[in-house]
């Protein structure tokens, strides 16, 4: 499903130049939830724009499907963002002036779905997400938690075949975050999904199947 | 393209603020812009609408007039031998001459122009009446700009503080270096000139410009140097020009043009980078956010779409409340400050401003097209 | 103030392009401003300088001709008239007509010739060179140096043979915006006699009143009208003041650069409110580790100022190439004063945009950061 092969990321250059991935391979099989864990500055934020076609590797690959993303161009890894991928992150970057609902369709109509198949599906989620009587209200009035899921249903809505979260916790409360991270389990190997959760916090990890540790932009051994 | 539009439509309907605060800078600018050109254009229509009221082809001025309406003397017989070089078609005879206009105890100063009827020289629109013909005595037209003081068709005026007349008619706005006019058929013209400038010699014989039409299909460059030409035979030397050409020989037409040209370029140049500077706040403003949405799979060409649509909308809103803020501020001064709006200026402005917008995206898009994906993780500030 | 200082630097330093760009706009605006009241003043004095400039207490023109010299005859045995008026020192003839003129054997060019005594309360002032001694010396006005017109250079008449030389310079005195040439009043009356050799009156086109230091002008100015109804009396500056498009030109000078003064303060403005709106999630991480309000508000009105003070910069540099590639005809000046009330109303507007914009800031609660979408 999801394979990274020794992938290796220098960031800044010149004299600045840090290498914030280093040698990292990694597998996630359809139906699994890995989480990625660290500390600050591990460089997990790094690795996943690189599983997420977000960002290309210095050295090593990334197979999606059997597809090497660097034999996409930059539209073909958009297009893949969109149709085959589902982003939580930190910062839900929901647009401010539209509805919860409207948000959610807009996934749909950036992957070029007709928008009634894209409404239809916003609902369905919304309601799995327990955000039915949030539809209609902008992003500004909801509460951490709920622009969180608001997210999650985002993500959710071309069905896509991995789902990559970073810190999707980090701005919440501990009973938020429990609960976020609880439907993003539901929904991603609940659903025959792959699942990359990242997060600095180990107990948040504990819903995934595997938790992989980064250490200075190396994995350790676990 | 069209989420790109819809999404900018639904900005601006439910958080219309945000746009609007850029556009009521460019709107500003565009107003600057629009009053500007509007002034330009008034300040040269003012100064030479006699010449613009007419509808020749040529101006024929004797040489030592140096292209000057009224310093310009031409022998009324020399005009009739221009009607038979080829290619003419009429010839008509105009002069100008400064004077007064008294109408009910109130005297202001205009231009007095007398013309030959039914040739090029006669006055193109008529709004209200009639123009004289030649030989009547003691009638005139006025133009809009001196019927806008309050003298109607039927009153009586008095030229020059001497000779009385009868209003006869009204013709569209024909001003001459800021005055109004009155039209009034050569004979009166010469009289009136005759006792307000006694040593300068005016008689009917000497008119001051010939406005020539040339035939259907002739070149009027090609047929100038034919009338010069028959003049010179008769010992007049004379130069023939186009009206365009004469226009832009009345005094100060040049200068204004210039100064203000120059301004209107400044304020052009001063839009141009406005409107970089708000599209590349706005991709600023919103980086995080597109970011994300890049992160989900937006494609530049909707985060690109949606800035130019924005900037569309701005600047289509700059544009059409430009032009009534022009509008409002011209019907708001007094009629002695020449800003008069005209749709065609206003529109050229406008087609400018969009040039100008469109540059300033193109600087905004650069960056947009640079947004990097990856910002969208992690939080940075 | 250092806090303060260092904060508002930094974001101006973290941001270079914005900067300038946000400076660059706003030195165009004032240095547009600017340029329009200067000009504006260039082109009022050029076409009226001769006038408004004038030493001469009142000037006599023909009633009929409504303040327009180019149509102003009087009758030269009324001079004795206006003399023998109480409160009247002393009256000259002075005339005034466009004639064609070649300076130093360059090209044709329209001049106003003046015919004005050099002892005459109305003569201009020579600033270099000397006053017109004889019959054929003439002096010109100083702005029209690069057409040739400097003392000793040759001044031929179109249509007359009489050169006349000119041997000094006067300031500000032009008139109808062409080259000026003033030469006694009896050369004057040849000159216009041969240009009409039809005609065998000359009249002056005034006459340059001066007054006892007792009398009161406009006394003075009535009783020329009581005396000789067809002559109208007034003080020179009142006179250029009137001259026919004089007032359209101030005016629309004056309208573009009100236009553009409101362009400066709105663009200052809405420039000032969007930076604000972009930078209310740093100010209010600011709030949060503990900056009041106040500081918040004080980083900001140095960045303005300090936009402003940019801004003007680049007006001067802007303002000083002009001076340097503005053809003799549009003459710009630097003038510091007009370029320091501009940029203090820029400020003012900017200011209060940003005080309006800051007022956001006291709506969201610190602890928003925590939690407000991006
Ligand atoms: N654009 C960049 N320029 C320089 N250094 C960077 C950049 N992005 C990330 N880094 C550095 O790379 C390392 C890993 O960063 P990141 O992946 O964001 O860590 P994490 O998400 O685990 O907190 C850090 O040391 C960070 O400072
Ligand atoms: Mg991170």
């Amino acid at each position: 499903m999801l394979v990274a092969d020794r992938l290796h990321k220098v960031v800044g250059d010149g004299a600045l130049a840090v290498t914030a991935v280093d040698e990292v391979s990694l597998q996630v099989e359809r139906g699994e939830l890995i989480a990625i864990v660290g500390p600050s500055g591990s460089g997990k934020s790094t690795l996943l724009a690189m599983l997420g076609a977000l960002s290309t590797p210095t050295d090593g690959t990334v197979r999606i499907d059997g597809v090497d993303l660097s034999d996409l161009d930059e539209r073909g890894r958009s297009e893949l963002r969109s149709r085959r991928l589902g982003f939580v992150l930190q910062r839900p970057a929901l647009v401010p002036f539209l509805t919860v609902s409207e948000n959610v369709v807009l996934a749909g109509q950036i992957a070029g779905r007709p928008k009634s198949m894209a409404s239809e599906r916003a609902d369905q989620l919304l309601t799995a997400l327990g955000l039915e009587d949030r539809s209609g209200h902008r992003p500004a009035a909801l509460s951490g938690g709920e622009l969180q899921r608001v997210a999650l249903a985002r993500a959710l809505l071309n069905d896509p075949v991995i789902v990559l979260a970073d810190e999707p916790t980090a701005n919440l409360d501990a009973q938020q975050g429990r609960a976020v991270v609880a439907l993003l389990a539901e929904h991603t190997r609940g659903q025959g999904r792959a699942g990359v959760l990242v997060t600095h916090d180990e107990s948040v990890a504990a819903v995934a199947d595997r938790t992989l540790r980064l250490i200075d932009g190396r994995l350790a051994d676990s | 393209m069209r989420l790109a539009i819809r999404l900018v439509w639904l900005e601006l309907r439910r958080s219309p603020s945000r746009l609007l605060r850029s556009a009521v800078t460019l709107t500003v600018l565009a107003a600057l812009a629009m009053v500007l050109v509007s002034l330009v254009d008034t300040l040269d229509r003012r100064s030479t609408g006699v010449l613009r009221a007419v509808e020749a082809d040529l101006v024929v001025f004797n040489v030592e007039a140096r292209q000057q309406v009224l310093r310009s003397r031409v022998p009324r017989p020399a005009t009739i031998g221009v009607g038979f070089v080829d290619g003419v078609h009429e010839v008509g005879v105009l002069s100008v001459v400064p004077t007064t206009v008294t109408h009910e105890g109130d005297q202001q100063r205009a231009a007095l122009v007398g013309f030959n009827a039914r040739t090029p020289a006669e006055p193109v629109r008529v709004l209200e009446g009639r123009v004289p013909t030649d030989g009547e005595p003691n009638i005139a037209a006025i133009d809009a700009a001196l019927q806008r003081t309050g003298i109607e068709v039927g009153d009586r005026i008095i030229l020059g503080g001497s000779l009385e007349v009868e209003v006869v008619g009204v013709v569209a706005e024909a001003m001459f270096l800021q005055q109004p006019s009155v039209w009034v058929p050569p004979e009166v013209w010469a009289r009136t000139g005759a006792r307000a400038f006694p040593e300068r010699g005016y008689a009917e014989a000497i008119v001051g410009i010939g406005l020539v039409e040339v035939q259907v299909g002739q070149n009027p460059a090609e047929v100038a140097p034919d009338i010069v030409a028959e003049l010179a035979e008769e010992d007049l030397d004379v130069e023939v020009v186009s009206v365009r050409e004469a226009v832009a020989s009345v005094p100060g037409v040049s200068a204004i043009r210039a100064t203000f040209g120059g301004l209107v370029v400044l304020a052009i140049g001063v839009v141009v980078l406005v409107s970089a500077g708000l599209a590349l706040l706005q991709v600023d403003r919103d980086r995080a956010r597109n970011a994300g949405l890049r992160a989900i799979g937006a494609g530049t060409d909707v985060l690109a779409g949606a800035l130019l649509s924005r900037l569309a909308v701005t600047w289509a809103l700059a544009s059409a409340t430009g032009a009534l803020l022009a509008t409002a501020l011209a019907a708001a001064v007094p009629a002695a400050v020449p800003l008069a709006v005209r749709p065609a200026p206003l529109a050229l402005v406008a087609a400018v401003l969009g040039v100008a917008v469109g540059a300033g995206g193109a600087v905004a898009l650069h960056r947009i097209r640079k947004i990097d994906p990856a910002e969208a993780l992690g939080e940075s500030w | 103030m250092g806090t303060v200082g260092t904060l508002a630097m930094g974001q101006l330093r973290r941001a270079p392009w914005h900067t300038a760009a946000v400076s660059v706009v706003l030195g165009m605006l004032i240095s547009l401003v600017v340029v329009f009241g200067v000009v504006g003043d260039a082109q009022v004095r050029g076409l009226s300088g001769a006038l408004a400039s004038n030493d001469a207490d009142l000037w006599v023109l023909a009633t009929g001709a409504q303040g327009a010299l180019s149509a102003s005859r009087v009758d030269p045995e009324l001079l004795g008239t206006v003399a023998a008026i109480e409160g009247v020192a002393g009256v000259e003839p002075v005339g005034e007509v466009r004639v064609g003129v070649r300076i130093d054997g360059g090209g044709l060019l329209d001049a106003s010739l003046w015919g004005i005594d050099p002892a005459s309360s109305a003569a201009p002032p020579v600033t270099e060179g000397s006053v017109p001694g004889a019959r054929g010396e003439a002096i010109v006005d100083g702005a029209d140096r690069h057409l040739g017109a400097v003392p000793g250079a040759r001044v031929d008449l179109v249509d007359v043979s009489l050169p006349l030389r000119i041997v000094g310079l006067t300031e500000g005195r032009r008139f109808a915006s062409i080259p000026t040439i003033t030469i006694p009043y009896a050369r004057w009356v040849e000159v216009v006699d041969g240009l009409n050799p039809d005609s065998d009156d000359v009249f002056p086109t005034a006459f340059a009143v001066e007054i006892d230091a007792a009398a009161d002008s406009s006394e003075v100015a009535d009783a020329i009208s009581v005396a000789a109804p067809m002559l109208v009396a007034a003080p020179p500056g009142q006179l250029a003041a009137e001259l026919p498009g004089i007032d359209g030109l101030r005016s629309s000078f004056g309208t573009a650069a009100l236009v553009a003064l409101v362009a400066v303060a709105a663009v200052g403005a809405a420039f000032t409110r969007l930076q604000v709106e972009q930078d209310l999630r740093v100010l209010s991480t600011l709030r949060a580790i503990g900056a009041s309000p106040r500081v918040l508000r004080r980083i900001y009105q140095v960045r303005v100022a300090l936009f402003v003070l940019l801004g003007a910069a680049v007006a001067a540099v802007l303002i000083g190439l002009a001076q340097l590639l503005s053809p003799p005809q549009i003459p710009i000046t630097f003038e510091a004063r007009t370029l320091a009330a501009v940029t203090f109303a820029t400020w003012v507007a900017a200011a209060l945009a940003a005080g309006r914009g800051l007022r956001g800031l006291r709506r969201l609660d610190p602890a928003d950061v925590l939690r407000a979408p991006a």
